[in-house]
């Protein structure tokens, strides 16, 4: 039983015009503030690194973006299996924006890592374990996306994707392991060298916060991607009628497809 | 209880096993048009890559499994796509058959025409790339554990892709990156086996293993809700 | 391009490709959230329930 001040108090509390709240604004402003931070020690103040000079700079980058996104797609995988086991939409559309997030800073990786090849190699790519890697994982998440995208009613497309997305998560060692001992026969220089560099002082702290900004940075992304996919479902579910009549259309359109398919097929 | 049903799952596997591979002995579809095309690839790597060039025979591990990683994204379409028409998949569903013991009848069909699909092309590779075979243990072991990978893998995805409109297009999009370490690996150890490479070849056929069991496993435990709700 | 100019193109393709993404999925929700009817538009563990089962 509620009093119509409380009343009304809820319901500006469940109707707001965005994604937006105060849990998003605090991990948005921080980014924002620890990007300015990022770009000042990463960019200018921390020095070149001995052994991988300027190219270090690049590795603030791209350390960030690659533990982001593992760390989404373990997200996706953690989501998948708790979808499969609860049924609950909260866990699909968690594993959903995740894997988007995820691909998003895949892509950022390898671009990164293209870069730093650049400089050090003189090329945009080699066959190097962990841009190798990192191709074929991007590849297998798009395939997760291209499967959220094909049209179906919420409970089958959850449960495909979710399917992938443990398929694929469990695909990350093996994948890693082949790569490794298939390029490591070649000697290839890794994007972190032959040793591991030693960073001080201010290079220790450009990447640790570099780190530290980009997870902030990925749970903002991560609560308002949520949000977008939660208010997606909301308005697919009003707009069902109209969504009806879009795949009775399609409906008649592809058995006369089906009809001439199987025609061919014998 | 547990015997009883491990013992139904194997049964459910036999049955299933059974009708999709006398199902292939009456319509021939793996001899008249998957094998063909396998063959066909074999011819068109030779044109592309000119014979008298070392590069075709430097590259015919790595040519053979890609023409099996092909040939097999084509019989998973093959033993789906009879599912899907009559929705044959439903029909499995409700007929009280175990979905582990489906997948794993499935997977062990598919697993009996790739091995015969990659003797035959072994032939074939030998004669017309003038490959020559040694080896024999590990390329038996790299090709029985690779072809365990990749019938489970298909079998999960056929699966999953069974009722999808575009599924031709999308379960290569799909299986193929998952079947990357596959690839790799089993080039690898064929090239050890074909002593090109100086390397250890069983570390491969362990990883291989290590990719078929897994998936074997995941397969089997997915395909009740991909059955399902897929 | 320099050495200088690639690390450029790393960071600020990075913060500009993250920074497109970003409002892409802000501008995507205020978008949805005129469409949803207000009392559903935050997601609380009341409404989490399943139902499509039903509208199969």
């Amino acid at each position: 039983m509620t009093t119509t001040t409380t009343q009304a108090a809820s319901d500006r509390r469940v109707a707001p015009t965005s994604t937006s709240s105060t849990a998003t604004r605090v991990l948005g402003i921080s980014s924002v503030v620890g990007l300015a931070l990022l770009v000042i020690f990463g960019v200018f103040v921390s020095p070149p690194d001995a052994e991988l000079g300027q190219t270090i700079r690049i590795l603030y980058m791209h350390v960030p973006t690659v533990s982001v996104a593992y760390l989404a797609f373990l997200i996706t995988a953690v989501g998948s299996a708790m979808y499969l086991w609860k049924r609950t939409e909260f866990w699909d559309l968690l594993a959903a924006s995740a894997a988007e997030i995820g691909v998003v800073f895949f892509g950022l990786t390898i671009l990164n890592g293209m870069l730093w090849g650049k400089i050090t190699w003189g090329v945009f790519w080699r066959w190097e374990p962990r841009l190798t890697t990192t191709a074929v994982l991007l590849l297998t998440y798009l395939g997760y996306l291209a499967v959220r995208a094909i049209p179906a009613d919420p409970r089958t497309r959850a449960t495909r994707s979710a399917a992938i997305g443990l398929l694929a998560v469990v695909n990350i060692p093996i994948v890693h392991k082949a790569v490794d001992w298939w390029r490591g026969l070649h000697q290839e220089r890794t994007i972190f060298g032959t040793t591991k560099p030693e960073i001080q002082g201010t290079q220790a702290f450009a990447a640790y916060l570099g780190l530290a900004v980009f997870l902030l940075l990925f749970a903002w992304l991560l609560i308002h991607r949520f949000r977008v996919a939660f208010l997606a479902e909301r308005a697919a579910e009003s707009g069902l009628g109209a969504a009806i009549a879009e795949r009775r259309q399609e409906a008649s359109e592809s058995s006369a497809t089906a009809v001439s398919h199987s025609e061919g097929d014998r | 209880m547990r015997t009883e049903g491990v013992r139904g799952v194997v049964a459910d596997a036999a049955l299933v096993a059974g009708k999709d591979l006398r199902l292939e002995r009456r319509s021939k579809v793996g001899l008249s048009q998957v094998l063909p095309f396998a063959l066909l690839v074999i011819l068109l790597f030779a044109f592309a890559l000119d014979p008298d060039r070392r590069v075709l025979g430097a590259a015919t591990p790595g040519l053979y499994w890609m023409v099996v990683l092909f040939s097999a994204v084509l019989a998973v379409q093959r033993s789906f796509g009879v599912e899907g028409e009559d929705d044959v998949l439903d029909a499995l569903r409700l007929s009280g058959l175990s979905a582990p013991g489906i997948f794993l009848g499935k997977v062990a069909a598919l697993m009996v025409q790739l091995l015969a699909l990659e003797f035959v092309l072994a032939i074939a590779v030998a004669v017309f790339y003038g490959t020559e075979i040694s080896g024999i243990l590990l390329l038996v072991g790299v090709t029985t554990t690779a072809t365990v990978g990749i019938a489970a893998a298909g079998g999960t995805y056929g699966g999953l892709v069974a009722r999808i409109r575009g599924r031709d297009t999308l379960l290569p999009l799909l299986l193929l990156p998952l079947l990357a370490p596959v690839l790799i690996s089993a080039t690898r150890g064929t090239e050890v086996a074909l002593g090109r490479d100086a390397g250890p070849g069983w570390p491969w056929v362990g990883l291989l293993g290590i990719f078929g069991a897994v998936y074997l496993t995941l397969g089997a435990l997915l395909f009740r809700p991909l059955l399902e709700d897929a | 391009m320099s050495t200088t100019g690639y690390i450029v193109v790393a960071w600020v393709g990075t913060f500009l490709a993250v920074g497109v993404y970003a409002l892409w999925v802000l501008q995507r929700g205020r978008a949805l959230s005129k469409q949803v009817a207000p009392e559903q538009r935050r997601w609380m563990k009341s409404t989490d329930t399943n139902a499509k089962d039903a509208s199969q």
